[in-house]
């Protein structure tokens, strides 16, 4: 099967729909969205941990580094990874940008509201993530939303002098049941699927799901080497999903332009099993992770971390220095089982405290080595990770480790634990029962398997203006093939500086009103 | 000793070998031509076919190269359920030799690099020359691999001393070396592929090779007699083998010394496949039944017991306020949850399997089953505290796979102070 159109977009997340729904909303061209995951609306989310993680999750929740040690968490589903976090939303930040501006010589991205980018009238930052928080319903939850795990962590970081923030969230009318994990069952998050996907179909866009493409087409050689579509396979619809617009099968699309906005993972995986030329080996190279470690405080009390909203409460107070955020999360029963420390009665008696367990997170702001990176295996028929923390990283992460073990004695915790067991002289593992004991941090490794989460992959196929140390120009364009874009989280060529939700979404709102203003430009 | 047991079994609705070869690989349909970097060697082209999901290896043997097993890789019933990687050996085929002298060392290598990459322990299947090679790379990493074949295994000097080629190796191994060199050796290829013919016994199949053969003994590396006439004693290693070992030998081989071969049996550890009809080319004239032993020798439910066995160590079962809902229910959880059972499992089950061959070799003969309660928490443990990086991550599978099944279970849920289904 061949289906003809002007534009594909490969990938329904944070970028992908927005560019549909943006170009849809302004032109008249025929778009194409395509999504490797299934379609699951609210009357699939069943609140079953196991059985959305396996629906939502790419690998069904059992993506890692290569060498097992960071898990690495993405949305595969329509709205990407919007419909399985949790809402928690910052702004893209300024100074990190005008940053890559300077550094890479980058044109455009103007954060000045009057600015008009790239000739094009009122085209600016600004506006573009005005716009996406006016669609997601960017607000700041009221005070009687913030659960007690939230405000146990935010009375820590008081009673030490660390400052601390409430989220912005893209919610409407969170009913509070702790599951934005799984995916929203009543439509409060306002996540890409409900918002701009719903936008896109309803606007003309095709959405095609469980669409797993193989390869990007491309025809000529050299300078005229330009992308004229993709072939793929559209996979069985899987239960619980909506109904696909096409029977399964080989498929193959023919477009004018082509914008892979797959992820940080699946976008330069997809672009090296194209054939996509690479002179300079820098597609995949330069992975930012954003890793994060679970801090566990055992209280007195009843926290119930599990009920309201997940997140609501942050600090920042550790970014300008050190690089590292701290965030109010807390994981689902079966998940936080795994993760937690231990095996057989001692496991079990910890497990008994369910219910007294706070936790929040340190997200490290890692930095970029060419060494960490994406690789497609075209033996093993998949995207390999390749990633170590560099030595200042580990060094940083330990840091925050130990900030955040006397935050959590300072909220009152009797008890604190990491969910690592290597060992830590002179305590047999990372298990406190003395703030004192917090400086122990300096040593841990992190080397256990998966004893460090993310769900922030970005910076895989980076934006420049020198394709030596770049994959795609200021335009999110391709340096090597004509009427290619490479637009999501790979496109930025170091970590956002937060958590990159908003930053994808305006990227993305900010090119598809290029796109719209510069259609000639791609013979459209 | 097994006898004779094949011919029966598939001589009916066997899987389906094709019976024609190919010369080129663009005739090779569906199957894809990798290079693997093999560190300190150079790099090496492997054959990559197949949509299972098990890795399966192959190696070949002298005087040849991965596209002996061609009739294999593109056997649907093998395609089906398996990866196959078959690499070039250095100095055969397409592999490209970069260290300044050839050693088996580098063949050993190829092999392990070849297994590593496939990311979970591999069936292997080497022949001949290449099955000497391939016990040694299971002797040096037998985490890598979860059980091997040896076809007509080259496995010391001895065992070709009485035959024709053995003889010529041994008097004459200047000359062959010239006779291994361009423009000679397009001859040398037509001799040898009618010496092979010969040497393979009653297989007159062998024959339909002669082209291809022809081609890979003009492009081998006169090197690769120095590694026949070189080669270290194999013997030594079948006495402790850490891995399930079947070795095939054919009756009218007329290159090795089968009775020393037949002699082999009681060792433990070993099984000998003695092939009536067979010569030295099993892996060409017994395709099907080579195919069919790959099919019908699953790992079986070996990795049951030890699945068990982990949910008693993780869970606590032991302790007086645990749901008293037993084993059972939670084994069925994670059978729902992960498909054990089915193809798509047969990663954990070699991870299982393989974990359980680990710790009963460090037992002393304790399987993981059988060890008391204490010791198999311990043994878990020190892989989560200084393990490598392979037993951590099998750790954090384990862990993670059996926590997650039995914190959906209503009853332990309640206990933990969680309401409903998970």
């Amino acid at each position: 099967m061949t289906i003809d159109c002007d534009v594909l977009v490969i990938g329904s997340g944070a970028a992908g729909s927005v560019l549909a729904a943006t170009l849809a909303e302004q032109t008249d061209l025929r778009i194409v969205l395509v999504e490797r995951g299934g379609h699951f609306g609210r009357e699939a989310m069943t609140r079953r941990e196991w059985q959305m993680v396996q629906r939502l999750y790419a690998d069904g929740g059992s993506r890692a580094t290569d060498d097992g040690a960071i898990a690495v968490r993405g949305g595969e589903c329509v709205g990407g990874g919007t419909t399985v976090n949790v809402a928690l939303c910052l702004d893209p930040v300024p100074a990190v940008w005008e940053g890559w501006r300077r550094a890479r010589g980058l044109d455009g991205f103007s954060f000045d509201r009057t600015a008009s980018d790239h000739g094009v009238s009122g085209l600016n930052m600004a506006a573009c993530l005005a716009e996406v928080r006016a669609r997601l319903n960017v607000h700041e939850p009221g005070d009687d939303e913030v659960n007690e795990n939230n405000r146990l962590f935010a009375g820590g970081c008081r009673a030490l002098q660390v400052g601390v923030r409430k989220f912005e969230l893209n919610m409407r009318d969170c009913v509070g049941c702790g599951f934005c994990f799984a995916g929203c069952s009543t439509d409060a998050k306002q996540g890409t699927m409900v918002t701009y996907v719903r936008d896109a179909v309803a606007r003309g866009v095709t959405l095609v799901h469980h669409c797993a493409i193989d390869a990007l087409e491309f025809a000529g050689d050299g300078d005229a080497r330009r992308a004229v579509g993709a072939r793929g396979r559209i996979l069985p619809t899987r239960d619980g999903s909506r109904p696909n617009a096409f029977a399964e099968g080989p498929v193959r699309f023919r477009a004018r332009l082509v914008i892979v906005s797959a992820g940080a993972i699946e976008s330069p995986a997809l672009l090296q099993r194209s054939g996509h030329p690479d002179p300079h080996a820098t597609i995949g190279r330069g992975l930012v992770l954003h890793p994060s470690l679970g801090i566990v405080g055992v209280f007195d009390h009843d926290v119930a971390a599990d009920t309201g909203i997940e997140g609501t409460m942050y600090s920042d107070h550790f970014v300008a220095a050190h690089g590292f955020f701290l965030q109010c999360l807390f994981a689902p029963l079966g998940a936080g089982a795994a993760t937690l420390p231990g095996l057989g009665v001692a496991h079990f008696e910890l497990m008994r405290r369910a219910k007294r367990l706070g936790t929040f997170g340190v997200m490290l702001l890692d930095s970029v080595a060419a060494e960490n990176r994406v690789v497609w295996d075209a033996t093993a028929g998949r995207a390999r990770i390749l990633y170590e923390l560099t030595a200042a990283d580990r060094e940083r992460m330990a840091l925050g480790a130990e900030k955040a073990v006397e935050i959590m004695f300072a909220a009152g915790a009797r008890e604190v634990l990491l969910p690592l067991e290597e060992p830590l002289p002179p305590l047999d593992t990372p298990w406190f029962t003395d703030r004192s004991q917090a400086a122990l941090c300096g040593q841990l490794r992190f080397d256990g398997a998966k004893v460090l989460g993310s769900s922030h992959c970005q910076g895989t196929a980076k934006m420049g203006a020198d394709p030596a140390t770049s994959v795609v120009d200021a335009r999110c364009e391709s340096h090597q093939v004509r009427n290619l874009m490479v637009c999501d989280s790979s496109s930025f060529p170091t970590s956002c500086g937060v958590n990159p939700m908003l930053s994808i979404l305006t990227l993305a709102r900010y090119q598809g009103r290029r796109i719209v203003a510069e259609r000639a430009r791609y013979g459209l | 000793m097994i006898d004779s047991r094949l011919r029966p079994r598939y001589r009916d609705g066997g899987p389906s070998v094709a019976r024609n070869t190919a010369s080129t690989l663009a005739d090779m349909d569906g199957i894809a031509s990798v290079f693997e970097e093999v560190p300190g060697a150079g790099r090496a082209r492997v054959l990559v076919a197949g949509e299972g999901r098990e890795p399966l290896l192959f190696v070949h043997g002298w005087p040849a190269s991965a596209r002996a097993f061609w009739p294999l890789l593109t056997a649907p019933a093998l395609r089906a359920r398996f990866r196959m990687h078959a690499p070039d050996l250095f100095g055969f085929g397409r592999s490209t030799l970069r260290a300044p002298q050839l050693t088996f060392a580098h063949q050993v290598e190829t092999v392990l690099s070849v297994a590593r990459r496939a990311g979970e322990p591999c069936v292997a299947v080497g022949t001949s020359f290449g099955a000497r090679v391939l016990l040694e790379a299971v002797t040096a990493a037998p985490e890598l691999f979860r059980r091997a074949i040896l076809l007509a295994p080259y496995l010391h000097r001895g065992l070709i001393a009485g035959s024709v080629e053995g003889r010529l190796l041994a008097r004459f191994p200047r000359l062959l070396r010239a006779l291994h060199r361009p423009p000679l050796s397009l001859v040398t290829g037509v001799w040898a592929a009618l010496f092979s013919l010969a040497a393979a016994g009653a297989s007159a199949l062998w024959a339909r090779q002669t082209i291809p053969l022809i081609a890979d003994v003009a492009r081998m590396r006169g090197e690769t007699l120095d590694l026949l006439a070189a080669l270290p004693d194999g013997r030594p290693l079948l006495n402790d083998l850490r891995v399930p070992l079947e070795l095939w030998y054919g009756e009218r081989d007329r290159l090795l010394d089968t009775r020393e071969l037949a002699g082999l049996a009681p060792l433990r550890g070993l099984t000998v496949v003695r092939v009536g009809d067979g010569g030295h080319a099993l892996h060409d004239s017994h395709a099907g039944e080579l195919a069919a032993a790959l099919l019908a020798g699953s790992d079986g439910d070996g990795w049951r017991p030890v699945l068990l066995a982990l949910i008693e160590a993780v869970l606590a079962f032991d302790h007086p306020a645990f749901p008293t809902i037993g084993v059972g229910p939670v084994e069925a959880r994670v059978l729902e949850y992960f498909p054990l059972a089915g193809d798509d499992g047969a990663q954990t089950r070699a991870a299982l399997v393989a974990f359980d061959q680990a710790f009963t070799a460090q037992s002393g003969g304790t399987s993981f089953a059988a060890a008391p309660l204490a010791e198999r928490r311990a043994a878990l443990r020190m892989c989560a505290r200084a393990g490598t990086p392979a037993q951590r991550r099998f750790y954090a599978g384990v862990k993670s796979m059996i926590l997650m099944a039995a914190y959906s279970l209503p009853e332990l849920r309640q206990a933990v102070g969680y309401e409903g289904r998970a």
